[in-house]
């Protein structure tokens, strides 16, 4: 089989691989400079099989109190135990090989997070990124998922599954955790295809592709997400007077927002595609 | 409205206001009085209605003690005891009056007119600065209808004949928590009409049933409130045009003058032309009555095809069949609090208990519905009648959230509407359209649920929230949950039968002549 009709044939059905997957980050996305911090995954073959992925990451962001507090991670640990986040993630995308990934609130936090990493610190193309993504969040708020709708937290599942589950602490505990969640949503729901379906049939690449509705005014964007250039535009916050910006593109988080590295503010930002005024492509690639 | 000793009636402004909605319920409520047999026919309040009576005490309510922060304890005329006749609770609104206290709370007003006595029960009189008092109402809904005009204007009618210090503006709280001021001068001449006409109306009464006013007046789609029943009972007796499905009252008033007074006249009628409405669409009213008279014989409903089925799209494997539920009676707005869908041969639901949840459920279905899009787009969204699309318009305004997304979906033909398709292909012997009305020709499955009318739908999602309000019980929150099922049960049926009429109307493409199955 060519490497084509390969891909093909993967984004046609998920035989069952699947990768579970939790990551834990400096801060909350949207509002602090966020970097990664560790990836927890758990990968499960077509016949059962299940392998541990668990790394730390050394960020170039300090930790922020609240994130620390939730995830138990400090700076001096991750400068002890971490190693740099391109290691991690070109070895994170090798095994998810274009696995089915499954994490809780994966549309809204994990999988942005990845996407936006990824492009901060690896020469990926991310076209070739075709992993569906399946959010047990999403899934477990339709009626009939299995889940009783008295919260839709992690633990909350958790502890429907086993009323004696006690708070897990760590990425690859909670990405293992999703196994069980992930039958019991496969059992009322429907098979993999299904429930990426529910899901909205995103894939990981699609976290860098601009809405077709901004096509083909922002073409130079979706050049620039394509190819890793930079670009100059004019943006105008609400309520504000329009500013120039030069920005590295990172991921699409949804239909009216993105993610970009200002060079400006030298952090990363929530745009939206509606505000901008004037884009222009420029040569350069920012190398984080 | 009752009758006081020495035969005199009592009456008050809520019976204007039925007379204002509907001459056929203020007739059956007057001839109450003459005729225990009519009284008998009076409807018990159904469970939509006891809802709305709760919602509204529980607003009154809200407003009394919003009020009270104002203005201090109400004078509360509500505590005085009613067993010898309203004259106590009378004498207390006056001396209260005297008084000059600043808040009175469901005060009585007493006119002793010769032949009728008014009684009023205003929810809340204000004293202004001048010494006037002000008529407030509590009104459970979210926008002013002319029957608070009425109303009010009642109250100060009957204040002003006892010479009792009015002001000249009066005001609705409305269950948005808007306060709307009425000026008097502006409604005085629609009040005084009104009033003059009812009291014609009682002086003309009659107990006499074929006196009553002519059939032509009685319409179902009016409020015709406790007397809905007996208003479609009459009108069953007189099998009036008013069962025609889609025909209106204008039509309807057109018909008559020309001598076609029933259903089973317009269906065997020679006449081709009426005066008012076009030949064509005469004709089609004609057809439809006809064929209802056909189903009625033989006691199933009959259908034609009546014209090719044009704009139903193939079928395709990823095509989702799409119901919502709303619940009215929430404020501003109402709550879309269940989205259904039918998707590759599952049924999957989406529910909201509050904006939060709407707005999450609302997002998740869209992002599913492109996702599918993008992968399928052969695929379509399937309803019946407009209300999914403009629910999700509403909410995605509401949101400010995938509002160009939605406007491409609708302007790319994606939204399916089989009422639309079914209606212009088919004619059917039911008296509407609803899927509910022509499901028995396309499906054998019956409805047996708790919940099988859209009506009932609204009482039972109204019914779910307020076993869940405060601190539930046990007890509560298992009957909520059962009365949740029942809900999504019924919207599962819903989306069944989407899948069902539009499987039936693609096989019946080939059908030319008019059939009978």
């Amino acid at each position: 089989m060519s490497k084509k009709a390969q891909m093909r044939s993967k984004k046609q059905s998920l035989a069952g691989e699947a990768f579970c997957v939790d990551v834990e980050s400096t801060g909350l996305p949207g509002k602090d400079d966020v970097r990664l911090a560790q990836i927890g995954g758990v990968g499960i073959s077509a016949s059962g099989r299940v392998s541990a992925f668990d790394r730390y990451i050394r960020p170039d962001r300090p930790m922020t109190a609240d994130a620390s507090e939730v995830n138990g991670l400090t700076d001096d640990f991750l400068a002890q135990h971490g190693a740099p986040a391109k290691d991690v993630l070109t070895d994170f995308l090798k095994v998810a090989d274009g696995k089915a990934l499954i994490a809780h609130n994966a549309l809204g936090f994990d999988v942005p997070i990845l996407a936006c990493m990824s492009r901060l610190y690896c020469p990926i193309s991310p076209r070739d990124l075709q992993n569906p993504i399946i959010d047990t969040l999403v899934l477990s708020r339709l009626q009939g998922s299995g889940f009783t709708h008295r919260g839709h937290k992690l633990e909350h599942l958790l502890r429907e599954i086993d009323p004696k589950f006690a708070q897990t602490h760590g990425a690859l505990d909670d990405a293992r955790a999703l196994i069980p969640i992930l039958d019991r949503l496969r059992g009322n729901l429907g098979d993999l295809n299904q429930l990426h379906n529910l899901c909205g049939s995103r894939r990981l690449s699609d976290y860098f592709m601009v809405p077709d509705r901004f096509m083909p005014k922002l073409s130079v964007l979706q050049t620039a997400i394509d190819h890793g250039y930079d670009l100059d535009l004019t943006y105008q916050s609400q309520g504000k007077q329009p500013r120039r910006r030069t920005v590295t593109p990172l991921c699409v988080l949804s239909h009216n927002h993105f993610y970009v590295y200002c060079h400006e503010r030298q952090r990363i930002v929530l745009f939206l595609f509606e505000s901008i005024h004037q884009i222009h492509g420029t040569s350069a690639r920012f190398v984080a | 409205m009752k009758y006081l000793l020495n035969n005199i009636i009592e009456i008050s402004p809520s019976d204007l206001v039925r007379f204002y909605e509907s001459e056929a319920a203020a007739w059956a409520e007057r001839a109450a009085l003459e005729d225990p047999a009519i009284a008998a026919q009076k409807a018990q309040a159904d469970e939509l209605m006891k809802l709305i009576q709760r919602k509204g005490l529980k607003h009154e309510q809200a407003v009394l003690k919003k009020l009270e922060g104002t203005y201090g304890p109400a004078a509360d005329i509500s505590a005085i005891a009613w067993d010898k006749g309203a004259d106590a609770a009378f004498a207390a609104t006056l001396d209260a009056i005297k008084r000059g206290d600043r808040l009175i709370y469901q005060g009585v007003i007493l006119v002793k007119n010769k032949d009728f006595h008014w009684i009023g029960k205003p929810d809340f009189m204000i004293r202004q600065e001048n010494g006037a008092y002000r008529v407030v109402d509590a009104k459970f809904g979210s926008d002013l209808k002319p029957v608070h005009m009425l109303q009010l204007l009642a109250y100060v009618d009957l204040m002003r004949q006892l010479g009792l210090p009015c002001d000249d503006v009066v005001q609705v709280q409305l269950a948005t928590g808007d306060v709307k001021d009425l000026l008097l001068k502006d409604g005085l001449a629609f009040y005084v009409s009104t009033r003059d006409e009812y009291l014609n109306f009682l002086r003309r009464f009659k107990a006499d049933i074929r006196k009553m006013i002519p059939p032509i007046e009685l319409n179902l789609s009016k409020k015709n409130y406790d007397w809905q029943d007996f208003v479609e009972d009459l009108l069953r007796k007189a099998d009036g045009l008013q069962f025609v499905a889609n025909i209106r009252m204008a039509q309807i008033r057109n018909m008559m003058a020309v001598g076609i007074t029933s259903l089973t006249e317009l269906a065997n009628t020679p006449v081709q032309s009426v005066k008012g409405i076009g030949d064509k669409t005469f004709e089609k009213l004609r057809a439809q009555a006809e064929i209802q008279q056909r189903s009625r014989k033989s006691r199933k409903i009959a259908w034609e095809k009546i014209a090719p089925i044009i704009n139903l799209p193939p079928k395709d494997p990823a095509d989702v069949k799409f119901d919502m539920e709303g619940f009215p009676l929430n404020l501003d707005g109402g709550l879309e609090y269940l989205f259904g869908y039918w998707f590759k041969g599952k049924f999957y639901s989406l529910w909201a208990d509050n904006r939060f949840e709407e707005k999450q459920a609302f997002e998740a279905f869209m992002n599913f519905a492109l996702g599918n899009l993008k992968n399928n787009p052969k695929s379509h969204i399937y309803h019946y009648a407009h209300y999914e699309v403009s629910a999700l318009r509403r909410l995605a305004a509401r949101y400010g959230s995938y509002q160009a997304e939605l406007e491409i979906m609708i302007s790319h033909g994606v939204f399916v509407d089989l009422y639309k398709i079914f209606m212009g292909a088919f004619r059917v012997g039911a008296e509407g359209y609803g899927l509910k009305d022509i499901e028995p020709i396309f499906t054998k499955k019956s409805r047996g649920g708790a919940v099988s009318k859209a009506v009932d739908s609204i009482a039972s999602y109204g019914q779910y929230t307020e076993l869940l309000v405060g601190t539930p019980s046990a007890a509560d929150i298992a009957a909520a949950s059962k009365k949740k099922q029942e809900l999504i049960d019924y919207n599962a049926l819903d989306c069944e039968n989407l899948e069902a009429l539009a499987d039936w109307m693609r096989k019946s493409r080939n059908l030319k002549g008019p059939s009978e199955d």
